[in-house]
């Protein structure tokens, strides 16, 4: 590495010094692990000193909801691993290896095997660490150090030879606490797309009938009709179970082929759609034209997408495609009534029980449906529209942090 | 036995697997194991019985051994002694070709292949029970080893296992450690081995259900079309208050896991008597044809959605021709299900282990179902947790088929949720069969769990028998309160226009080295201000 690298791209303003490598083992008072206590699960109790194993940490969080617990005798057996403020934690084998956090708790906690203690020396932060060894550079030493196949993990001695560049301590905790602030706030805008989801969810609740009732708790303002029961089959023109092909998939093909996965959340994405030829008549039988409504009858199932243009795509098996009577059922509020519980507590009894579960047009037809006017469901369907693009939007904003995070840690250290 | 001691002979089982399990699949060095497992019982038990008969009860094997060579010495009480040993086992193994002699012979360096093959053959010779028993265990198969030393070496490493273990004395225990063998290597081996094997608790659950009420029946006959290893059949012992004068009658298609159910009901004590075995395929020919026929309780796990002929001949095939239509070529479950029913007792009852497919699958299926559903056939209808079979994941049902109902209702019983997570298998748990078999047998209703359907409910299901039909097990939602949810978002807003409001600080703060770096610092300053703008409204 040339000198000019010496110091990160951006930094805070007044620190000009370059800075310098260090070896984990050369700035930490303790590398080392814990041990599953004798008798393994069985001796964990309900309360007592909390056990951190590697299933309790997270990207820098550290999560108590499943932690086990172990007796004072126990712990006392321990004491060589007990867990500090400030000591970093490292998971260092299984699946989850290379995930880490700082232990922020004033009361003692105990770890296990899998969970290593990286506990630095005077004038080093235990943030600025755990920032390194969650960055792009950080997690690729521990890909590297991973002896054979992977399913080894990390020893003492790998973590210990461990290097990155280290500023004074000043810059390491302004650092810290830049990051600190930004992954508040990530967790902040996590929390509002949450509640917006919940908030939809109310919404779906109170805006169609409960059972047995024939206008909702909520209604738009000047409606009051009460809605009026038909079955699904009552609504519906035709229906079709999508197209079984056992064609390669290829980019130079003609048609899409849509799938199950292409619905997820409820809406069409055409992202790694695969393609597909057929005959021209297999083509007019199975392709999508618009206000085809697709549903997934096996998997996941409970979804939907609206087609809301003309596109060169095939229905494939794993889906239904239905057209209603639009001048009785709108396809939006068709779907929200398909997204409510009013449905999904038909759904329940409807589905069957394969290797995947599974449900058929037949079944679809078979339920029933609350219907207000078109005018009434357009205004619904709109309305709900609205919270999905919020949520949608707000999903999106929270995935450009995330990538504004990663962007700061690969131009901030260096 | 208590509980520690099954731990042992178990322990001792499973180390002799050890030696086996590095050369071949569990579905093969079962075989193997079992047989010496069963060579070993019918010899230490004819060596115990030996010296009882000659009136010097021995403590040990060793003991035993010596008193019973010592009586083949003199000629008249030889020839007194096997043949009383034959009446009692049918069989009398020579001193040289006992277990405990093989053994020493192995400790000695002279142990030979053939002195086992030759106590083999001796066993199988002896009795129509024992005919053929042995023949899937290839003492020179090339898997035990490449050279005849090495296949030599092999077999004496399990014997030598082998031979710690008392199991004459503990004839109901080695049943048991057998079954759990059974079990080990099915849950071993996954699909190749646990084709053969119910578990405990759905057999627990099964054999109560069709023995209640019958528990003090002398002679009580049950049969399985689809037996395995027997275990089935065998669980009707340990519920039974007569267990001595039941009745097994068993038909198994693969031979030697037909030899495993008659070296199992041997070692369950069964007598010569009371076993009717079969080695045959149940969807060929009907068996059994001659009297008795039909039977107080049939147990069936047949495989799931079995190939089988369809053959147009079958329509008139007593066991199907009443329902006008045969089972799918490629789901042999209800052919399965109406042979078994067509050897039931009019006062019988029958339980069969089956895929949920048959409950509403259309067509053929819809039509047999229909049928049986018009003649009151089916009683129960039971939801079984998924993933509880070794061989499959897919979630089982358990169908309670009787004669001669009053009724033409049907109880259905949603235990889909009663489980416990295992390793690999979910696991029925002993209070979740107990739980069933006490609703099974009052028959009401129970919130989310149970419920009686009448046929006119049944009828405008289309004979559909889907469980959740029926048993509506629906959780609402948690109501949620928009104004709590409103209240919580307001706060977060506030919350976010203020931790934009410190980042921009922190950026502010920031300088950039580069030009690239200096542009990329401003485009995430307006960001944030812009992010930070949107919320304060």
């Amino acid at each position: 590495m040339t000198s000019n690298h010496l110091a990160p791209v951006i930094r805070f303003k007044g620190f000009t010094d370059a800075w310098e490598q260090r070896k984990l083992g050369d700035i930490t008072k303790k590398i080392g692990s814990g041990k599953t206590p004798k008798g393994g699960n069985s001796t964990y109790l309900d309360v007592g000193i909390p056990l951190i194993r590697s299933q309790n940490i997270f990207g820098n969080r550290l999560d108590f909801t499943d932690i086990a617990y172990i007796s004072k005798d126990t712990d006392n057996e321990m004491k060589n691993s007990r867990v500090n403020e400030n000591d970093v934690l490292l998971n260092i084998t299984g699946a989850s290896i290379g995930r880490s956090a700082v232990y922020r708790e004033k009361f003692t906690a105990n770890v296990n095997q899998h969970v290593c203690i990286i506990r630095p020396e005077k004038h080093y932060s235990s943030n600025f660490i755990q920032l390194n060894l969650s960055s792009y550079k950080g997690q690729k030493e521990v890909e590297l150090n991973q002896a054979g196949g992977g399913r080894e993990g990390l020893n003492f001695k790998q973590i210990s030879k461990m290097s990155f560049y280290y500023p004074n301590y000043n810059e390491q905790t302004k650092i810290g606490n830049f990051f600190k602030q930004l992954d508040g706030t990530i967790a902040l805008h996590q929390r509002e797309l949450d509640l917006l989801k919940e908030q939809k969810k109310g919404f779906l609740q109170k805006m169609f009938p409960k059972k047995d009732e024939v206008v909702p708790e909520i209604r738009f303002a000047g409606f009051t009709d009460a809605w009026e029961q038909r079955k699904v089959s009552d609504i519906t023109l035709f229906h079709k179970q999508g197209y079984y092909t056992k064609e390669e998939y290829s980019d130079t093909k003609k048609y899409y082929l849509l799938r199950g996965t292409e619905l997820t959340s409820n809406s069409l994405r055409l992202d790694d759609t695969p393609k597909i030829n057929a005959t021209e008549k297999d083509y007019e039988d199975f392709r999508v034209k618009k206000n085809d409504f697709l549903i997934v009858r096996s998997g996941t199932v409970g979804t939907y997408s609206i087609i809301y243009e003309d596109i060169p795509a095939i229905f494939g098996s794993y889906l239904i495609n239905f057209r209603f009577n639009l001048s009785i059922v709108t396809n939006e509020f068709f779907g929200y009534f398909y997204q409510s519980e009013l449905f999904k507590s038909q759904l329940l009894k409807i589905v069957q029980q394969s290797s995947n579960i599974n449900i058929n047009a037949e079944n679809i037809k078979s339920t029933l449906i609350m219907l207000p006017s078109i005018e009434e469901q357009t205004k619904i369907g709109n309305f709900f529209k609205q919270l999905d693009d919020t949520i949608a939007l707000h999903q999106c904003e929270l995935e450009k942090l995330q990538e504004m995070k990663k962007a700061f840690l690969q131009k901030m250290f260096v | 036995m208590s509980k520690q001691e099954s731990k042992t002979l178990y322990q001792a089982l499973w180390n002799s697997a050890d030696i086996l399990r590095s050369k071949m699949d569990a579905a093969d060095y079962k075989d193997y194991l079992l047989g010496l497992v069963f060579y070993k019982y019918l010899s230490d038990r004819m060596l115990y019985s030996a010296a009882d008969l000659l009136e010097q009860p021995a403590h040990s094997l060793k003991e035993a051994q010596a008193i019973y060579e010592e009586a083949f010495k003199d000629g008249e009480l030889r020839d007194d002694l096997i043949s009383e040993l034959k009446y009692m086992y049918s069989y009398a193994l020579e001193p040289g070709l006992t277990f405990t002699s093989l053994v020493d012979k192995i400790h000695m360096g002279q142990f030979q292949l053939e002195d086992l093959a030759q106590g083999f053959r001796n066993i199988e010779q002896s009795s129509e029970l024992f005919v053929n028993l042995f023949e899937d265990i290839d003492l020179y198969s090339k898997r035990l080893g490449t050279t005849p030393q090495k296949q030599n070496k092999t077999i004496s490493e399990v014997m030598v296992e082998l031979d710690s273990l008392d199991i004459a004395h503990e004839g109901d225990a080695l049943g048991d450690a057998y079954e759990y063998l059974i079990g080990q290597f099915a849950s071993d081996s996954g699909k190749k081995a646990g084709e053969f094997y119910t578990p405990q608790a759905v057999s627990t659950l099964m054999t109560q259900i069709v023995l209640s009420g019958k528990e003090d029946k002398r002679g009580f006959s049950v049969y399985d079309a689809a037996m395995g290893s027997g275990s089935l059949l065998l669980n009707v012992q340990k519920f039974s208050n007569e267990p001595g004068t039941i009745n097994y009658f068993g038909q198994e298609l693969k031979t030697s896991t037909y030899n495993l159910a008659r070296m199992n009901m041997i070692l369950h004590g069964v007598d010569v008597a009371n076993q009717h075995l079969h080695n045959s395929d149940t969807l060929d020919a009907d068996w059994p044809t001659e009297e008795p026929t039909n039977f107080d309780a049939v147990l069936m796990n047949p495989p799931y959605s079995a190939k089988w002929t369809a053959d147009k001949g079958f329509l008139d095939d007593p066991r199907f021709a009443p329902y006008g239509v045969l089972a799918p070529k490629s789901k042999a479950d209800f052919a399965f299900l109406l042979h078994g029913y067509y050897h039931l007792k009019d006062t019988g009852v029958m339980a069969i282990v089956l895929p949920h497919g048959v409950l509403f699958r259309g067509a053929a299926e819809g039509k047999i179902r229909k049928i049986l559903l018009e003649h009151g056939a089916i009683d129960t209808v039971i939801g079984l947790p998924a993933n509880i079979f070794f061989n499959t994941s897919i979630p089982t049902t358990v169908i309670v088929l009787k004669k001669n109902r009053k009724n033409r209702d049907v109880f259905f019983i949603d235990a889909s949720k009663d489980f416990e997570k295992g390793k690999n298998q979910n696991v029925l748990t002993n209070d979740a069969i107990d739980n069933i078999l006490q609703t099974y047998l009052a028959r009401e209703n129970v919130d989310k769990y149970a419920q009686l359907a009448t046929f006119d409910e049944i009828t405008e299901n289309d004979f559909n028998l889907n469980i959740p039909r029926y048993v509506d097990t629906f959780e609402e939602e948690e109501p949620i309160s928009l104004k709590h949810v409103a209240t919580e978002l307001t706060a977060v807003q506030k919350d976010i226009a203020e931790a934009h409001q410190v980042l921009a600080t922190f950026l502010d703060d920031l300088v950039a080295t580069t030009d690239d770096a200096k542009d990329e610092l401003d485009a995430f300053k307006s960001i944030l201000t812009r992010g930070g703008d949107n919320h304060d409204k």
